[in-house]
């Protein structure tokens, strides 16, 4: 299955809406999709605040399959070069006084999902995701 | 999503109802420091009816924390779903609020 959004906020709705749609035509527990929109949410947000260095439309498009127990998304975009992956992750551990705003997303995503991977070809900017469940 | 406010006691009380995350936490937060700026100091913000938060939403909980911790008020949150609570304990904010289960 395949979605395409524009790089606005107001897109996340779509997204959440397209991936309960998925979690149901395949049978994926509901925890399981919310783990994949959090981290799907977290991907697309970054893009669409940090990604596009003009004030133009841009599509972001994100493919979903199941095969046997793993799920497989692929996020694309032809914004700016950026692998959100190089950051280092944040110390979750530290006092509130010395937490630092943001810098999570991320975080969840490495978290949540079982394997994520970055490349830049044909510029745009490919992100996959896979995630198994019992 | 909704967000709905009133005061209870000496609690400034936000009722959030859907999704808080990147397209709505603006709004929260306009809500949240408006209500700091006017001096309230101890919230209860009411998760009940809360779905789902990303990290735009957790930013905007620290933010609060961080201001209201400067002014000895507390935060307390109640209601939360197992999957939104997942998410405070892997972000490391549960020690951040007070949480209770039951929002009375």
């Amino acid at each position: 299955m395949e979605l395409k959004i524009i790089n606005k906020l107001s897109e996340l709705d779509r997204v959440a809406e397209f991936l309960e749609d998925f979690g149901e035509r395949n049978g994926v527990p509901g925890t399981v999709i919310f783990e994949i929109n959090l981290s799907i949410d977290e991907l697309v947000t970054n893009t669409i605040n940090y990604g596009f260095d003009d004030d133009n439309e841009h599509f972001i498009s994100i493919s979903s399959e199941k095969k046997g127990n793993i799920i497989s998304v692929e996020l694309k975009d032809d914004g700016i070069e950026f692998n959100p992956f190089a950051k280092p992750d944040p110390d979750i551990t530290l006092p509130l006084e010395e937490k630092p705003i943001g810098g999570l997303g991320i975080y969840f995503v490495k978290l949540k999902m079982d394997e994520w991977a970055y490349m830049r070809k044909d510029n745009l900017n490919i992100i996959q995701l896979k995630k198994s469940f019992n | 999503m909704d967000i709905l406010t009133e005061k209870m006691d000496n609690f400034y009380v936000f009722k959030l109802v859907g999704r808080l995350d990147a397209s709505t936490s603006n709004d929260f937060e306009e809500k949240v420091l408006d209500a700091i700026s006017a001096g309230e100091t101890n919230m209860i913000i009411n998760f009940n009816e809360l779905e789902y938060i990303s990290s735009s939403g957790l930013r905007v909980l620290l933010v609060a924390a961080k201001k209201l911790k400067a002014k000895s008020g507390v935060i307390k949150i109640c209601g939360m779903k197992n999957h939104i609570r997942e998410v405070f304990e892997i972000a490391g904010f549960t020690p951040l609020f007070v949480i209770e289960d039951n929002c009375g």
